[in-house]
């Protein structure tokens, strides 16, 4: 595989570092596209993805060729400035640490996901902060009626939970998770009339500090 | 069913103090202990949650107030007399979201779950070296890959044998979903039913299968 362009330009990394503008560029590179096949792909209003593509086409990772014609009528054709991606070192963001760079990236699309995570959730809902036989303490956020839980949990996980384990059980649940990503990552293109779901995967060890 | 509390479930909370106790992360990381080890001194509890014993103190006072610790006895130690602690339901508790102060069931997700997030991303970062890349490509198979990556395969694989990191979007028929997502739970069901050895290194899962809600779009 060819590798990704590498970014000499700040306003580039930056660029980049959007998730609005990831899910755009994302769609001109399997291919160059006008501005309402995109806002169609990446399901955001035309006006948006139009604002976004200006800006784009400023800092250079977008450029127009072609018009095509319908009736009568020139539509802009944007492509992907680069055909294979493109990548650039941490030094060129504006963060200041890897921390800030993560957080900065993961916690919008956390809070995304955690906003389709509880337009599932009814407000009848109870909170359960319990020991069971074993000893083991969860906290559970659950219906009180047993149907409504089975049926929500068949449809949604969404847990977070500490652990401790020994270095054997930690390799396996990190290898567990890590098939899972290659078997996604391996799902023939993905049909983008079907649902979107999202998936999030986490194991990550406690730094000794 | 018959109802949870007739078979010696959870306690039902009636105080929204209570239940304002219950949400904050901290009170939950105590009362976790003195439900697994009941009467327990203030200093066993700082060890098991690895925070400052003066951290601890200050919340058991709390916790002590709105009545879902209380004082079980007393231990002598060099003549000096130890405080034990226990919790106030050997179970647990359960309340109604209404006894929350969120006024959204967003509201009150997020408050839980983006502290922890916060947690496991700084924990993540320590392990992630500063010379890495980002990376925007499209593979063979024409998906679009967002990845931070080290320049080198080496480090690369150290990574991934340490640590899963990832938020994808997918299309799925409900078919799919639903195997997907039963094979989520049947991890979590596996995870939950190891037994719990507290002399080994603590790591943070998070599993999140959730559906794209059209309201929300």
């Amino acid at each position: 595989m060819t590798l990704p362009e590498i970014l000499e330009r700040p306003e580039q990394a930056q660029a980049l570092l959007e998730n609005a503008n990831r899910e755009i560029l994302g769609a001109l590179l399997k291919g160059p596209s006008s501005a309402s096949e995109i806002a169609l792909e990446v399901e955001r209003p035309l006006k948006t993805v139009l604002y976004r593509l200006e800006k784009l086409l400023e800092v250079g990772l977008v450029c127009l060729i072609e018009p095509r014609k319908r009736s009568g009528r020139a539509v802009k054709v944007y492509a992907a400035c680069s055909s294979t991606g493109w990548s650039f070192p941490f030094t060129l963001t504006p963060a200041a640490t890897v921390q800030e760079l993560l957080e900065g990236q993961m916690m919008p699309a956390m809070s995304e996901m955690l906003g389709h995570l509880s337009a599932r959730i009814r407000e009848e809902m109870w909170l359960m902060f319990t020991r069971d036989e074993q000893r083991r303490i969860s906290f559970n956020i659950g219906a009180k009626n047993p149907e409504l839980n089975s049926e929500t949990r068949r449809q949604i996980t969404g847990t977070i939970t500490t652990l401790r384990l020994d270095p054997e059980q930690a390799r396996a649940l990190n290898q567990k998770l890590r098939d899972l990503v290659l078997e996604v990552s391996q799902f023939p293109e993905n049909d983008s009339s079907l649902p979107t779901y999202y998936l999030g995967l986490f194991f990550v060890p406690k730094a000794q500090d | 069913m018959t109802e949870l509390e007739e078979s010696g479930g959870p306690t039902v909370l009636t105080s929204s103090e209570q239940a304002e106790a219950l949400l904050e992360r901290l009170s939950q990381q105590i009362l976790g202990a003195l439900l697994k080890t009941p009467s327990s001194s203030a200093s066993e509890i700082a060890l098991e949650v690895q925070r400052s014993l003066k951290t601890v103190l200050y919340w058991l006072k709390k916790l002590l107030e709105v009545g879902l610790v209380q004082v079980c006895g007393e231990r002598r130690r060099g003549g000096r007399a130890v405080r034990l602690y226990a919790p106030s339901s050997s179970t647990g508790w359960r309340f109604p979201f209404t006894l929350t102060s969120a006024a959204t069931v967003l509201e009150l997700i997020e408050g839980q779950m983006m502290p922890f997030m916060r947690e496991v991303i700084s924990h993540m970062a320590v392990h992630v070296r500063e010379e890495m890349w980002v990376e925007l490509f499209c593979d063979e198979r024409g998906q679009v890959q967002f990845n931070l990556n080290a320049r080198s395969q080496r480090e690369n694989l150290r990574l991934e044998r340490t640590i899963t990191g990832m938020m994808h979007q997918l299309h799925l028929t409900s078919e799919q979903a639903e195997g997907f997502n039963l094979r989520l739970r049947e991890m979590l069901r596996e995870l939950q039913e190891q037994p719990e050895d507290a002399s080994q290194p603590t790591y943070s899962v998070g599993l999140f299968f959730v559906p794209k809600s059209v309201e929300k779009a």
